[in-house]
């Protein structure tokens, strides 16, 4: 299913991309400090959406009236049909005062402002926040791949960067359970040079999940500005559309790399017991598609997303 | 009531026995003291010493001594002087720790010492969870929920590298399988606070116990003082022992509380099982208005065992029947007359029980109320016996190689496990462990030492704590009444069964599986069912046979199962009627060992049967000193005729799903533990069985058919052949 959409190469031309490894080699050795892992490269062609511009999104979010206190969504349509157009507006009824406060947080505040404003109100999962992330260039698209649900080892870890309108997927991968420290600080350097990250169900799971394993080898946790999980924001969108939100199901409505023979996330474990077996690396590209996949994707979702909301 | 017999023992009234610390305390604590009017008594102020002083200790002085009191003010002081300390208490029960909670909260809030106890256990609310964490210095918790929360370093490290204290509540509950389970996981917690380089001392509070100290030092892994200098004022007290050979245990209980609640005295009595309380409270509401008696037990809504405790404190309720759940420590002060019907497996109940009686200035007393199997007609023929019993010794297994096993798993999983320096933790044996871990690739070599490496959850794959299986939730209309464990609605919602709840009588109409619900109707008939089960045990494969001289103790994999075939009706203790059920039996995988006997055997085919019996009973009581756990852990069947063994035979379990290596061990050192089983049945002076040879606490035959002299013969047969 290819939907054509401004800013993207169509999904359909891409196919090819993972098929030219048919002698698949897992990049090449690094060192570090603690040891050694393997990093692997692969770049994604995508067009880069120029970002969108921020007092577009102050005003958007403006117009949302039940960002004050009193307001749902049945009062708000009733207001909006008696002209009240934005916070400012509100400013005559008994609303004033909240109203006020949200929309000097909305107008003037710092990005984190407006963010922890949704938090408190519980709404962290409201789309048209994606429009904040900001410049490409500070964007982390993030997503491990582990050996099992809790406290079992990160095998891999895929980053995405945003260099000259292309995708760079980063990857680490662990050829013994010895490189997970490796490999994550590697994973670590990355994050420092980024702002925000981007991911899917990284707020319950991969974020979180990391930190512990740097925490269980005694190291500090990653740290960053911005976390935009859209799995929240796509079952705001999406819901009612797709049979559900997972992240292989929303691909495939929507313009994104596409996927060849993939591993099922739950399978992840048993090809990597299966290749500490036999330690041959090849049996592990099933696994490392998936991962350059899910990264590459986020990049997509999320220009999907945004085209969506402010085209 | 002209047939009953009483035995006495009067205990003198005691005044109390104040002390005051020597060890310094902050200003405010002693202001808190002063204003609340609180004189330390003598165990108070030695345990607010010893614990100053940087000893870890246990305090076992009686129910409503003031332990909590003893626990909290070290703590208290601790942390009013270091604002970044913490300290984690662990409580046996849910109940229980909601009720501590209050205690806590309160003294915290009079202190002003910005502690912000909370609790945090599988009851937490998601979204308040990371606020206690990074917010709280007072968590409240229980072991279950430590064995999960310790691999998560992340979220926990910075409570963890604070800890202070660990106070342990109840801490006698801590014994056997289950003890030995907590014991690895203190020595798990400790060695993640040591990495933090925070040595927290450990305050367990406790049972009277046969050995405290040193169960408090295996249980924590660390020299221990035992604080036992009880210097609380105690009331007058009779102890008493009331046969009566007409009535049930139930009955004769019943009689008993009503009059001392006619003398105007609060009572409350403890029964066996929860349907023991509520049929004698129901047999208390005949003279009696209903709002003053209570049943209280297990199942019970959070907020309708508040409502009771609340009553019996203020006074309304004056009398109360209750299973164990009250034996803890909640706080419902003490009562007058504390009425124990029937020997409930351990004298450390006993004693428990027995300490909710006596108020200030009031004389109080203990009816010990005997039932009709045979371990409490001993006690009733034997008072002395009774009067002279002393508490158990609580064992602990801290070198079960399967508990290990799973303890280094999660121990991997929650920080890199490196030989030389946590051997001490978990002893000589866990390298020989950690290297076969390593070759079944569930842990890996790193430079950071082992880090676990299987797919599965530790903490979840190893049910280290008991598989809690299913809750079910007996359904009255639209309302939950109460909710049962798996064991608990096999054995008591059947379909036809009566459930008693506060008095109400309620018949279980449909059972709902695939929602665990229990559907009942009220019922105003004045009838009540009692099961009618068997217990089998059918061999799966036997894995070895080990040898000692001509005895074959053979030992494998085993199914025991339950099955309930019907229910008797009763009205009052007359069976009126018996009814036919075919439901699915209850069954368990597990290991056993099992003994077969030959035709040289010097025994009749009359006495065979109540040998076997005695044996098996003796060598369960036997093995815990041998295999390190508690009778409650192990099970036994016996039979004349077993068929898959073509013969007499007798089986001895592990009570624990996919054993832990009891039975295993029995086999290996079967013929020291005979020996011991001989030694305790021959050298016992009773004439045909007794609790202290071959009568057991959890004999699903009432301990009927059993043959001392057998017992004796075939216990010295098997040791003979053995040699």
């Amino acid at each position: 299913m290819t939907v054509s959409h401004p800013g993207f190469v169509p999904a359909s031309s891409l196919m090819q991309g993972t098929k030219d490894t048919a002698d698949f080699s897992f990049g090449e050795e690094v060192e570090t400090a603690d040891g050694f892992c393997l990093r692997k490269e692969t770049v994604f062609p995508i067009m880069s959406r120029s970002s969108v511009d921020e007092d577009t999104v102050r005003c958007r979010l403006s117009e949302d009236l039940t960002l004050v206190s009193g307001i749902g969504k049945v009062r708000e349509a009733d207001l909006k049909r008696r002209g009240f157009r934005n916070l400012r507006d509100l400013e005559k009824t008994r609303f004033k005062d909240a109203a006020e406060d949200a929309a000097d947080i909305i107008e003037y505040g710092t990005v984190k402002e407006i963010l922890s404003l949704y938090s408190d109100l519980k709404r962290n999962s409201e789309p048209l926040l994606l429009g904040l992330l900001g410049d490409t260039a500070s964007h982390l698209y993030f997503d491990i791949e582990t050996l099992g649900m809790a406290h079992a080892p990160i095998i891999l870890f895929g980053i995405g960067e945003i260099e000259h309108g292309t995708v760079k997927v980063t990857q680490y991968l662990l050829r013994d359970i010895d490189e997970e420290l490796p490999a994550m600080m590697l994973t670590k350097e990355h994050f420092k040079k980024h702002s925000t990250v981007i991911s899917y169900n990284g707020r319950c799971f991969d974020i979180p999940y990391l930190n512990n394993r740097l925490a269980f080898y005694g190291e500090r946790e990653v740290r960053f500005n911005v976390h935009a999980d859209l799995l929240h924001p796509t079952r705001r969108l999406f819901r009612n559309e797709f049979p559900d939100c997972r992240l292989e199901t929303v691909e495939s409505y929507i313009p994104t790399f596409a996927r060849g023979e993939d591993v099922p996330g739950y399978l992840v474990p048993v090809y990597y017991q299966n290749y500490l077996r036999s330690k041959n690396i090849r049996t592990l590209r099933p696994v490392v598609e998936h991962n350059t996949l899910d990264v590459a994707n986020l990049a997509c979702l999320l220009n999907y997303e945004t085209e969506l909301l402010y085209g | 009531m002209d047939d009953v017999i009483f035995f006495e023992k009067t205990e003198d009234a005691r005044t109390a026995v104040f002390q005051s610390p020597n060890e310094s305390m902050p200003e405010k604590l002693c202001a808190y003291l002063n204003q609340k009017n609180i004189r330390t008594y003598t165990h108070q102020a030695e345990a607010y010493d010893a614990v100053r002083r940087g000893e870890n200790i246990i305090v076992t002085t009686p129910t409503a001594s003031g332990k909590t009191l003893s626990c909290l003010l070290p703590v208290f002081a601790n942390l009013l002087e270091n604002p970044d300390a913490t300290a984690l208490l662990i409580y046996p029960t849910k109940a229980l720790t909601r009720d501590q909670f209050l205690t806590i909260q309160e003294m915290d809030s009079a202190l002003n010492a910005r502690t912000r106890p909370a609790i945090y256990d599988g009851d937490t609310k998601q979204e308040a969870r990371a606020k206690i964490r990074s917010r709280s210095r007072i968590i409240l918790t229980n072991m279950y929920e430590l064995h999960h929360i310790l691999p998560w370093r992340a979220k926990w490290g910075d409570f963890f590298a604070n800890l202070s204290f660990v106070v342990i509540d109840e801490a006698h509950k801590y014994r056997g399988v289950f003890g030995s389970n907590t014991a690895l996981l203190i020595r798990r917690l400790r060695r993640i606070c040591n990495y933090y380089d925070g040595y927290p001392q450990f305050i367990l509070s406790s049972a009277t116990l046969g050995n405290a100290k040193r169960f408090a030092e295996t249980l924590t892994g660390l020299s221990a003082e035992e604080i036992s200098s009880d210097g609380s004022p105690r009331a007058k007290r009779t102890f008493r022992i009331c046969l009566n050979p007409k009535k049930s245990a139930s009955a004769a209980a019943a009689e008993i509380m009503k009059e001392s609640i006619r003398n105007g005295r609060q009572t409350i009595c403890f029964t066996k099982s929860r349907t023991g309380a509520e049929l004698t409270a129901l047999r208390c509401i005949e003279e009696n208005p209903k709002e003053q008696i209570a049943s209280y037990r297990g199942g019970y809504r959070p907020e309708e065992r508040k409502k009771i405790e609340s009553n019996l404190k203020q006074g309304k309720v004056s009398g109360v029947v209750s299973t164990n759940a009250l034996e803890v420590g909640i706080d419902i002060g003490n009562l007058d007359s504390v009425v124990i019907s029937g020997y409930q497996g351990s004298m450390i109940s006993v004693f428990q029980q027995a300490g909710r009686a006596g108020r200030k200035g009031q004389e109080a007393t203990v009816t010990f109320v005997a039932g009709q199997n045979p371990i409490d007609q001993y006690y009733a023929n034997n008072p002395k016996a009774f009067f002279s019993a002393k508490p158990e010794e609580a064992i602990l297994g801290i070198k079960n190689p399967y508990l290990l096993e799973s303890h280094l798993l999660c121990a991997a999983a929650e920080l890199p496990y490196k030989s030389d320096r946590d051997r001490k933790y978990f002893g000589e044996a866990s390298d020989d462990i950690i290297s076969d871990l390593k070759n079944r690739k569930l842990v890996s070599s790193t430079a950071r030492g082992f880090v676990y490496s299987g797919i599965g959850n530790p903490v979840m794959e190893h049910t280290i704590f008991g598989n809690i299986g299913k809750t079910w939730a007996v359904v009255f209309g639209n309302s939950t009444l109460e909710t049962m464990d798996d064991g608990q609605a096999y054995r008591e919602a059947y379909p036809g069964a009566v459930i008693f709840h506060q008095g109400e009588r309620y018949r279980v109409e449909k059972i709902e599986p695939e929602i665990s619900v229990i559907r009942v109707r009220k019922t105003s008939d004045n009838y009540h069912t009692r099961p009618i089960s068997e217990t089998s045990i059918s061999i799966n494969r036997k894995e070895k046979t080990v040898r000692h001289g001509n005895i074959s103790i053979h030992f494998g994999d085993v199914s025991v199962s339950t099955q309930i075939y019907g229910y008797s009706v009763l009205e009052f203790d007359r069976i009126v009627t018996t009814e036919e059920l075919s439901v699915e039996p209850r069954t368990f995988q597990t290991k056993a060992c099992w003994i077969t006997v030959d035709d040289d055997v010097p025994l009749t085919a009359e006495n065979l049967a109540g040998s076997l019996h005695g044996t098996e009973h003796a060598l369960i009581a036997a093995m815990p000193l041998y295999v390190l756990s508690d009778r409650a852990d192990i099970g036994g069947v016996s039979s004349p005729f077993h068929a898959d063994v073509g013969g007499p035979a007798v089986f001895i379990y592990d009570g624990v799903a996919g054993g832990i290596g009891l039975s295993e061990k029995a086999a290996e050192l079967f013929p020291k533990i005979a020996e011991l089983a001989y030694r305790m049945v021959s050298g016992c002076k009773c004439e045909s069985g007794c609790p202290s040879c071959i009568h057991s606490p959890k004999c699903g035959n009432n301990n009927q058919m059993l043959d001392k002299e057998g017992t004796v013969k075939l216990l010295s047969y098997l040791i003979k052949e053995s040699k």
